[in-house]
C-alpha cells in the first residue's frame, strides 16, 4: 500500500509518485505524460466524476486522486504477419 | 522469467485496485476485469472484462489483440471489433479477439519491451473502450 504521507496519484489504475513526476500542481499534459501519451493526443479526466482536465490547465493534485488518460486517436492497427 | 515478469506487471495494476489475473494455458491470457468504458453515455455498461493473449516469446514479442466476451455490445463499437481474430475459451467463457493492434499503428507507441508490458497495456485497453464508434 502507498504511504499516505507521500504524494501519489493513480492514472489508468497505476500508481505514480513524486519520483515519477507527480507534483502538487500539474497540467493535464503533465498527467498524460505519466502514461506517455503526448499532449496533442491526450484526453485527461478525473475520476470518479469524469471531469475533463484541460491539457494546458493547472490543477491542484490531491493525494490518491484518480485519473483516466485516453487517446484521441485509436485505430485498429495492423495485423502482425509471421515471416 | 516471462511468468515472473507478468506477475510483477499485474501486481502494479492490483496496487491501483484493478482486478487482473494470469490464466495459464496454453494458450495463456491475462484477464483484466472491469476495465472502464465510455459506454454509459450510450446506455452500455460502464465497465467490461477484457482478455489479452500472452504472446509466445513475451516480452520480446509485443502484446497484441484484445478480446471481449462473445455477444458483448462493445464488439460492434470498438476499433477492430467486427474483424474477428478468433474465438477462444478462457475463464469459463468464450471470448472474441478483436483486430486491435495498438503497438502496430493502432495509435499507441511502438513496442518497447524495456518499457511496455501488461501493466501499460491497460492504457491501450482503456483508450480502446473509450473511443466507441
Amino acid at each position: 500500500m502507498p504511504d499516505e504521507k507521500l504524494l501519489h496519484v493513480f492514472v489508468n489504475r497505476r500508481e505514480f509518485g513524486e519520483g515519477d513526476g507527480v507534483r502538487h500542481e500539474m497540467t493535464g499534459s503533465q498527467i498524460a505524460g505519466l502514461v506517455d501519451v503526448p499532449a496533442d493526443n491526450a484526453v485527461v479526466r478525473k475520476e470518479p466524476e469524469n471531469k475533463l482536465v484541460p491539457i494546458n490547465e493547472v490543477v491542484r493534485i490531491h493525494n490518491g486522486e484518480r485519473f483516466l488518460v485516453t487517446r484521441k486517436v485509436v485505430e485498429g492497427g495492423n495485423v502482425t504477419r509471421a515471416n | 522469467m516471462s511468468r515472473e515478469r507478468i506477475d510483477r506487471e499485474l501486481s502494479l495494476l492490483r496496487a491501483g485496485s484493478l482486478e487482473v489475473e494470469y490464466l495459464s494455458g496454453p494458450p495463456e491470457f491475462v484477464l483484466y476485469r472491469a476495465v472502464p468504458t465510455s459506454g454509459a453515455a450510450i446506455q452500455l455498461p460502464a465497465e467490461s472484462d477484457v482478455i489479452v493473449p500472452v504472446p509466445p516469446g513475451y516480452p520480446a514479442s509485443m502484446i497484441d489483440l484484445a478480446g471481449l466476451p462473445v455477444g458483448s455490445p462493445f464488439l460492434a463499437r470498438v476499433k477492430g471489433g467486427v474483424n474477428s481474430q478468433g474465438v477462444v475459451q478462457a475463464d469459463g467463457r468464450q471470448w472474441q479477439l478483436a483486430s486491435y493492434h495498438p503497438h502496430n499503428n493502432g495509435g499507441g507507441p511502438p513496442w518497447n519491451p524495456a518499457r511496455h508490458g501488461f501493466h501499460t497495456y491497460i492504457d491501450q485497453l482503456i483508450a480502446w473502450l473509450d473511443r466507441l464508434q
